[in-house]
């Protein structure tokens, strides 16, 4: 069963290496997909909205790990 | 059968027109994973991925329609986006790219479809968040490279 197991690592690695950046992607997904619908947002900002927060995820995300 | 291949022709055409976003977004995949763990993995995974999908059309056949489209778009999405910032951040601070470009805007693309957001342009705005993308990424390497060179050099203990 050990080899299962490696590809499941193998899997998961693919998409996580980092486990609080994979985390800021997903609770902001989470968020445009739950909190947004909330405030009256005019169609077509939602998507903007999104891009913009995974934008800036990427950038400070980028910008710490250059730093270590 | 009860149509003839003359019959089914166009809407096979239109149909594989359709899908080559899908196609471009699959190469991507396999140039990405290629490059990162050997072409071996990358090729042996992609001959199992398509017997597996034929696998999948010959059993369930028309029965994979039942399958909620916006929840197969948030979960391919989900995991674009993953394994496409992930590739993206490697790639600004390695100060190249390319790939992770293309892979995180299909990712923010099909998610955003899976929860149901309006994207302005339609499909159009893959091109849109390709550039966004691109944008971020070139700006990120200058502001990368400083914060790397404004690093005081550690000591080794």
């Amino acid at each position: 069963m050990s080899w299962v197991r490696s590809i499941l690592r193998e899997v998961f690695g693919l998409f996580v290496d980092d486990a609080g950046f994979a985390l800021s992607i997903l609770v902001w997904l989470g968020a445009v997909w739950l909190v947004l619908p909330r405030f009256a947002v005019a169609p077509g900002w939602n998507g903007i909205i999104l891009f913009v927060g995974l934008a800036l995820i990427l950038l400070d995300s980028a910008v710490r790990q250059a730093r270590r | 059968m009860s149509i003839g291949w003359a019959h089914a022709g166009p809407s096979i055409l239109a149909a594989f027109l359709a899908s080559t976003v899908e196609f471009v977004e699959a190469l991507t995949v396999v140039l990405a994973v290629g490059s990162v763990r050997g072409w071996r993995a990358a090729l042996g995974g992609s001959a199992v991925a398509v017997i597996v999908l034929l696998a999948l059309v010959a059993v369930l056949g028309t029965a994979l329609t039942r399958i909620p489209l916006a929840f197969v778009q948030l979960a391919v999405g989900t995991l674009l986006l993953l394994f496409g910032l992930r590739w993206l951040r490697k790639a600004i601070l390695r100060a190249a790219g390319g790939v992770g470009v293309l892979l995180s805007a299909f990712g923010c693309f099909w998610a955003g479809e899976g929860i149901g957001l309006d994207w302005p342009g339609a499909d159009w705005s893959i091109l849109g968040l390709i550039a966004g993308f691109l944008a971020t990424a070139l700006l990120a390497v200058p502001l990368c490279r400083a914060r790397a060179v404004g690093q005081p050099i550690r000591s080794p203990r």
